[in-house]
């Protein structure tokens, strides 16, 4: 059966091919010259060839006078070649026809009155599939409809104000599928359109939309031109909205996109980072300087506790894992465990756009997976004309932003000396000794470098009428500002459309990319692989990096009495290291079943393969406490996704406007996973990749998730009148993760917009250019739980008998068949307008989230045997307001725009089921003080602690009895602070003049709090470790007394906790674009278009907080441990230079 | 012309039926949402053979050792009259000593319940599927009844600690009915009788090879035996506890201490059921007092001081007995076996050393909270023998020779010189000496009806009840709990 099926789908699959090819070489045939006709030049032309009867109606080309003869037909029930030959006779145009039309007995019926002949002649063929055809010697003929020619739309694009070309331009005919993108000269190329008259559009972001009639003649090119103007409404802008597009115009939901010209002006080496500061609502941290390392993003606030927070990114259709913890095997040593970015995979410079989803009605059709918003990731494309060539690459240097204030080697011994004697021991340095040291060791100076950084990127694209592609390759090379860690990526995108016949299209997305880079070991304070970060903080100065004879100082840490454990040493020795596969695409085929009805279906891959190494050799810690140890893990997992959509697009009349979508989507996820561990080595020269030949081994474990997906959605939107817009969504989601009692959810969404602006009311305002409003509501699911959660499954429980050890399994996790999806019901009012001829545009949203049966693991009666199981229960809500403001301020030569941002989040949790809270913990090793708390009634990423009430008589911190009841106990405890931001935003400047171009971007966060670990650690004045010189300053506040035997504070209070608000300068860029005329006569010849520039990022930045910097989360990617600086890996500020080339 | 149609028609037809398959194969694939755990085991692909039947025997086993971790001996033994807390024990063992805990004291009370159900659980799961295991009838019996002595064994610590407990005979698989009320100790232990007389009469009397360490005839009919005490059914603990003795299997070990040495542990004479920690390959909490008990700054490892022996339990030490000055406890100054001078702070007073294997590397000099293989010990010989002998000092029928020989067995092992008649009292007193810190005490006080005394004399007032409260962690969670006397 699967044989014969497999065969047929063969057979027609060659069909189509050999169709396809056919119709290609027939349009190869073309004539060469055919493209850059002109209007004149067409006219002059055509003598003596036939032309459609509408171009010449139109008044393209001058009329036959027969055609303006006035004739009076009336025939009923007629055949077609008798109305004709009536009118004919009667304006004394030749007829001619075929003998099909003889053949085809059409009965055609006429009514016209002293009208020219070219209109009755236009009637008479209405509704039939014929043509008339006339030349301009007035001869007519008749041909089959379906077997007209089709001609050319050429053009180019450019800016009004400065006459410069305009790539990626959408120039499209209305309400005929036929559309190009301009390329980086400006020119693009419509092919294959029909002969007829169009109103062609010309769409970019960020211009007004440029429409003019254009009429297309067989076989012929025809030129339209456009000059956009620049508009701060945007409302032309095409908007990716998942399974299809829109215009920001007949948008209904709130989407927030960044276009490639907002990517471009920034040199990030990662896809999430250019969200920074860009779309308002949108929170992005930037979780530390590691390079690759990836970032947290919360679009309007964290809606789960036990599930993820990460929004979906879906990358040209094809939705693509982002949770670390499917990606890792946790063999890196890495806070949380986790390696680089999933996403970092992905060359900026190949996206054309990105688009945040942010409420329901935009997100619904996501469904289960769309509760924390979707980012839409859309990729460049070719576009047809002549080909081109874009060159690009950045150098750039890294350098902390700033070190922290430590004690040098003389204020450390006085330190340690005062501490000795306070704990009434002998001080260890003389006098003598501490005049000899001098400044010391400047641990920070020693793991800290000024790290290059560089980036290389290659672009071709093109194509032809039928043909298009878009090929690219980029290497990056990262170094980190700590020694021994970087970031490389080499990335290959092919991108690929072919038009087979005017109704079937078929293309592709491809991009490989692999990721290889070296991780700051980061396993937590006190742990075998502890920060570099923190170990250089509180390496004593007075030890050196090295021996007198030039090995690293490995010794007995004469301070601590312990193993010193070498920052350097570790950073250069350990290898800490993860290499990524990653391949994501998909191929479509889409196929016009009927007018405006449109089948696509795309068979999509998200292949992710992650190799994770770690080795410490002897010379290190932990290697030198277990003879050398090694870990490799592997985790492989290949996601199939399979989608098939039905567009239903009719033409309904001027004042409907209808689109339908109906698709089937099929996702399946194989993972494979190995990891292990060895000790006691012989030797390391194998390292990691002899784990073979060690001594011992542990945590050899594999693993196989699996998950997968089946859905069904649908979409209508409708328009009336272009003013009254609605949206209703529905999605149903079928998930492996969920019980059996629920394994489908169904997700809708409803949205309405009114245009305000084009009512008569409105419009005699005479104030607003566009005003709509919208309003939305909808339903959306999380279901990232990990696999197998609903399911009972047994454990592995091992016992010994005898000396022999004696597997066994028991049940671990008692079935939830109920288990299902957390539900998000949001709703959106929204305000779109803009006012003073478009220069100022504002889109405000209010929102309300509330998430319902929360995934959270809860108790259940001990009785059962189980401890606790994975539960629907409890909410949180999160509202918010979101403003962006854009205005072009200056519109001239000099030309000033401004885009600004703002964005409040109020997170609560409502419900946790049994309890009032819950203390997730999860602030990592050694940390020893944990203040994370989640409580009904706060918000999520509370820190929970006492108040830091002085220091008594002994030097010791004391905390205030805030219940009053004469003792400090854990009742005193309260909630001292909140990671989340009380409201974020960013503003950038852009600023024109000729061919300079000057673009700031300032970004900001206030209100967050920071609670600062590292401070515990460098204030704890017990004379062991290196010490900020607050230690010094005894107006510091909170400094215990120094004395032997302090140990770091590990009471949470308010004095660890610091107001985290910053206003940063994220990005300064100025470029300078050549004039053409000038490329033109450069000796290197063929060079199109060429920009330069020079750009920093993180170049300003003014916070109050006192650690390394602000923008930081140590546990950046979990739900709950937000707002941690601990040994953490610090951001940078970079300077870069950089070309970009079209050839 | 014709065959441009023809294409025309396969184009348009072809992706409308690609469609309408993969529409029909959506509907059609029911399993394509199953979730196909391949590298994870669920109940419906296990229990299939004989080597699933043993591991799910084995994993009610592992249970057992959660049920031995820690929380068990600080209400064993920590609660009763002879632990005294150091200033550097935690809070919970502040607590526990002094009798200030309540029910929210969800370490080590909820913690032992849990423990004790987890394994409960596991024994339901093996009682209720293996027997539908296609495989040898006769090993089958054995799991079966090996699991049902586990559940037993856990049942026994549930009653004696928290007297009535829900009763929960079947492997729980749902979350409904989690809510399970209190049932009668009474039926509790007919319950845990049942079992035992159950698994008397099938598990064999010894093992072999691979399988030492497995329940027996002799452990069921010793744990029958203590189950039968503590209800003060003297005439059957008497007959249980002659069982064992009468068959022969047991014997008391010439040495005390060899119960205590890791080389000989399973493997002596007098062992009759232990719980095996084995630190080289399951690293876990092992027997950790090890390390909670030791004095603070005992070379070779964790040592941290925290116990220290009372008055009382000193004191009933003669000067020869081979379980007091250095069996049980040792004071500071200390000259260990090796002829090294120990001096030590804390505890302040004696430090325990019973758990201490002196002939063991691994105790003596990389002691750490996850390697430590010294097993609990859950029943032995000696134990049997002074059941016999306080049954048949309340009056019951010696079924298996003297009680007086067995109790002055027991006591001439340890050096000290036979006693001149059975009394009650006696094998009270020899009860105390010999299990001192093995998890005995505070069932025994509650047996000899001396709790309210004895807890009085350590803390100047009498606990708050005869028995531990239900944890309020579990009460929140279940409403039908109710508390006991005193909480």
């Amino acid at each position: 059966m699967q044989n014969r099926c497999t065969a047929r789908v063969r057979r027609s699959w060659r069909a189509l091919l050999l169709a396809g090819g056919a119709i290609v070489s027939t349009l190869t045939a073309a004539p060469a010259g055919a493209q850059d006709g002109s209007t004149a030049r067409y006219a002059s032309r055509e003598a003596g060839g036939y032309l459609p009867l509408e171009v010449v109606r139109e008044g393209k080309v001058k009329m036959p006078p027969a055609l303006a003869r006035r004739v009076s037909v009336r025939r009923s029930g007629a055949l077609l070649q008798q109305v004709l030959l009536d009118v004919a006779t009667q304006a004394g145009l030749g007829l001619s026809y075929g003998e099909e039309v003889a053949r085809a007995n059409t009965v055609v019926s006429l009514d016209v009155r002293d009208k020219p002949a070219a209109e009755a002649l236009a009637a008479a063929v209405r509704g039939t599939r014929w043509q008339v055809l006339v030349t301009a010697a007035g001869q007519v003929t008749v041909i089959a409809a379906e077997r007209r020619q089709t001609g050319i739309i050429t053009g180019a694009v450019t800016d009004s104000a400065s006459g410069q070309p305009l790539a990626g331009v959408t120039v499209f005919t209305l309400n005929a599928p036929y559309r190009a993108l301009t390329g980086d000269d400006g020119r693009y190329r419509i092919v294959n359109v029909p002969p007829g008259t169009y109103s062609l559009t010309a769409r970019r972001i960020g211009y007004g939309q440029g429409t003019q009639s254009v009429a297309v003649t067989a076989d012929q090119t025809v030129t339209a031109d456009f000059a956009l103007t620049v508009s701060a409404s945007q409302l032309e802008q095409v908007v990716v909205i998942g399974y299809g597009t829109t215009s920001r115009r007949d948008l209904t939901g709130s989407v927030a996109s960044v276009s490639s010209e907002d990517i471009s002006r920034q040199p990030v080496p990662s896809v999430d980072q250019a969200l920074l500061g860009r779309a308002a609502g949108v929170q992005v941290t930037t979780s530390s300087g590691q390079p690759g390392v990836g970032a947290a993003v919360r679009i309007r606030g964290g809606n789960s506790i036990g599930a993820s927070n990460e929004p979906l990114y879906v990358i040209d259709g094809v939705p693509v894992t982002t949770n670390m913890n499917e990606a890792s095997t946790g063999s890196v040593y890495s806070q949380g465990q986790r390696g680089t970015n999933p996403i970092a995979a992905l060359n900026p410079n190949d996206i054309e756009s990105i688009d945040v989803l942010k409420d329901a009605s935009a997100t619904a059709i996501y469904g289960a997976r769309a509760a924390n918003g979707v980012i839409l990731v859309t990729t460049k494309r070719g576009r047809p004309g002549q080909t081109s060539i874009g060159l690009s690459s950045f150098y750039g240097q890294q350098e902390v932003r700033r070190t922290l204030p430590l004690l040098n080697a003389q204020q450390f011994a006085r330190f340690v000396n005062e501490a000795y004697v306070n704990g009434e021991d002998d001080p260890p340095f003389t006098d003598a000794e501490i005049d000899a040291l001098g400044a010391g060791t400047d641990w920070q100076d020693a793991i800290f470098r000024t790290a290059p950084m560089a980036s290389y990127q290659l672009s071709v694209s093109g194509g032809d009428e039928d043909t298009r592609y878009y090929l690219s390759g980029d290497v990056l090379q990262t170094d980190g500002v700590v020694i021994g860690s970087d970031f490389d990526r080499k990335s290959f995108r092919l991108n690929f459309d072919q038009t087979l016949s005017r109704r079937f299209r078929i293309g592709n997305n491809l991009t490989y990319s692999r990721t290889e880079s070296h991780i700051m070991p980061n396993a937590g304070a006190g742990s075998d692989a502890s920060s570099i970060v923190l170990n250089a903080l509180t390496a004593p100065p007075t030890i050196p990096v090295r021996t007198a004879s030039g090995e690293y100082f490995i010794g007995t840490n004469p301070i601590s009495g312990r193993a010193f454990n070498n920052p350097v040493a570790a950073a250069l020795g350990i290898t800490n290291e993860e290499r990524q596969n990653r391949v994501i695409g998909n191929g479509y085929a889409e196929y016009d079943l009927l007018r405006g009805l449109t089948l696509r279906s795309t068979l999509g891959l998200d292949f992710f393969d992650s190799v994770q190494d770690f080795y410490s050799p002897v010379t290190t810690v932990p290697g030198s406490l277990t003879n050398g140890q090694g870990r490799r893990g592997q985790a492989q997992t290949t996601v199939w996704l399979n989608e098939n959509t039905l567009t239903y697009n009719p033409t309904l009349g001027d004042d409907h406007d209808l689109t339908l979508l109906g698709g089937l989507s099929l996702q399946r996820s194989r993972g494979d996973w190995v990891s292990a561990e060895g000790r006691q080595f012989q030797t390391d020269r194998l390292r990691q990749n002899g784990l073979g030949t060690a001594g011992t081994f542990f945590n050899i474990n594999t693993a196989a998730p699996n998950w997968s997906l089946l859905s069904y959605l649908s979409r209508a939107n409708y328009g009336f009148r272009d003013r009254y817009l609605a949206t209703l969504t529905g999605r149903v989601d079928g998930s492996s993760r969920f019980g059996s009692e629920n394994r489908y959810a169904f997700f809708p969404s409803a949205a309405l917009a009114w245009r305000a602006s084009e009512e008569e009311f409105v419009k005699r305002l005479g104030v607003f250019d566009d005003l709509k409003l919208r309003v939305g509501f909808g339903r959306t699911g999380n279901q990232d739980i990990g696999n197998y959660r609903s399911l009972a499954t047994l454990g592995n429980a091992n016992y010994v008998f005898g000396d022999v050890r004696s597997i066994g399994f028991g049940p671990n996790n008692i079935a939830n068949p109920d288990l299902k999806w957390e539900t998000t019901n949001q709703t959106d009012v929204g305000l779109d307008f803009s006012v003073l001829r478009n220069r100022v545009a504002v889109t405000a949203d209010f929102y309300d989230k509330k998430t319902n049966d929360l995934l959270l693991d809860v108790a259940i009666p001990g009785t059962s045997g189980f401890g606790s199981s994975l539960q629907n229960i409890g909410s949180v809500r999160n509202r918010g307001f979101e403003l962006a403001i854009n205005t072009v301020n200056l519109a001239g030569v000099l030309g000033w725009d401004t885009q600004f941002n703002i964005a409040w989040n109020r997170n609560k949790v409502l419900d946790l089921g049994p309890d009032t809270q819950l203390f997730p913990g999860g602030v990592g090793a050694g940390a020893n003080q944990d203040p994370t708390i989640v409580r009904v009634g706060e918000p999520i990423n509370s820190f929970y602690g006492f108040i830091f009430a002085g220091l008594d008589t002994a030097g010791q911190p004391v905390y205030e009895d805030v219940n009053g009841d004469g003792e400090v106990t854990p009742d005193d405890k309260i909630i001292i602070g909140n990671a989340q931001p009380n409201y974020t935003g960013g503003i950038t400047n852009r600023l024109t003049f000729r061919n300079f171009e000057l673009s700031v971007l300032m970004q900001f966060s206030v209100g967050n709090k920071i609670y600062n670990i590292n401070r515990a650690i460098l204030t704890d004045a017990a004379g062991t470790s290196n010490q900020l010189t607050d230690v010094l300053n005894a107006e510091a506040g909170g400094i215990p007394r120094p004395k032997t035997g302090n140990t770091f504070e590990t009471t949470p209070s308010t004095l660890f906790v610091e107001d985290g608000t910053y206003l940063r300068g994220k990005n300064i860029r100025l470029a300078c674009t050549f004039p053409s005329d000038l490329l033109s006569r450069l000796p290197a010849g063929r060079m199109s278009s060429l920009q330069v520039y020079v750009s920093a990022q993180n170049f300003f930045t003014r916070t109050d907080y006192t650690g390394f910097d602000p923008e930081i989360s140590e546990y950046g990617g979990t739900n709950l441990q937000q707002g941690f600086d601990f040994g953490t890996y610090p951001q940078t500020k970079q300077f870069t230079i950089g070309f970009n080339a079209g050839i | 012309m014709r065959t441009y149609s023809a294409w025309s028609a396969a184009r348009r037809l072809a992706p409308i039926g690609g469609l309408a398959a993969l529409l029909v194969a959506g509907w059609a694939c029911n399993d394509f949402l199953d979730p196909d755990p391949r590298d994870v085991l669920a109940p419906e692909n296990f229990y299939q053979s004989r080597a699933d039947a043993v591991s799910a025997v084995n994993a009610t086993y592992e249970a057992n050792r959660a049920v031995y971790l820690l929380s068990f001996w600080y209400m064993s033994d920590i609660a009763s009259d002879d632990v005294l807390p150091g200033p550097r024990f935690g809070s919970d063992g502040q607590r526990m000593s002094a009798h200030t805990f309540d029910a929210s004291d969800d370490f080590p009370i909820g913690d032992q319940w849990r423990a004790e159900y987890r394994l409960i659980n596991r024994a339901n799961a093996v009682i209720g599927r293996v027997p539908n295991i296609q495989m040898d009838t006769a090993l089958r019996t054995r799991l079966v009844h090996e699991a049902r002595f586990l559940r037993a064994h856990a049942y026994l610590n549930l009653v004696r600690f928290y007297g009535d407990v829900p009763l929960v005979e079947q492997e729980v698989t749902s979350l409904e009915n989690l809510e399970v009320p209190r049932a009668p100790a009474a039926s509790v232990y007919a319950f845990i009788v049942a079992d035992l007389q159950a698994a008397a009469g099938v598990l064999p009397a010894t093992y072999s090879g691979d399988d030492v360490g497995r329940a027996t005839r002799g452990a069921a009919l010793a744990l029958l035996a203590k189950a039968y005490l503590q209800q003060q059914d003297w005439a059957n603990a008497a007959a249980a506890a002659g069982q064992v003795i009468t068959s022969g299997v047991y014997s008391l070990n010439a040495d005390w201490r060899d119960n205590f040495r890791i080389a000989v542990e399973l493997a002596n004479p007098e062992s009759i059921f232990e719980v095996n920690f084995d630190g080289e390959t399951t690293p876990g909490g092992g027997s950790v007092h090890t390390l909670f008990s030791l004095p603070d700054g005992y070379p070779g490892g964790d040592a941290y001081g925290i116990m220290t022996v009372t008055p009382s339990a000193v004191a009933q030490y003669a000067p020869n007995d081979v379980r007091g000055l250095g069996g049980t406890f040792i004071n500071s100054p200390y000259v260990n076996e090796e002829g090294d001078t120990i001096v030590w702070q804390q505890p302040p007073g004696p430090a325990y050393i019973k758990y201490l294997d002196q002939d063991n590397t691994q105790n003596l000099e990389s002691r750490s909270w996850v390697a430590q293989s010294n097993n609990w010990i859950s029943l032995r010989y000696a134990d049997v023998l002074l059941m016999y002998a306080e049954a048949v000092a309340q009056g019951a029928p010696a079924t298996a020779g003297s009680a007086l020989d067995a109790l002055n067995a027991v006591r001439q092992r340890a050096g000290i010189g036979p006693a001149g008649a059975l009394t009650v009292d006696e094998v009270r007193a020899e009860r105390r000496r010999e299990f001192l810190f093995e998890g005995q005490r505070w069932f025994d006080l509650a047996r000899y009806g001396q709790l309210d005394a004895a807890i009085t004399e350590k803390t100047g007032h009498p606990p708050k009840g005869p028995l531990f409260p239900i944890p309020q962690s579990e009460r929140q969670l279940n409403p039908q709990l109710t508390q006991n006397p005193g909480f």
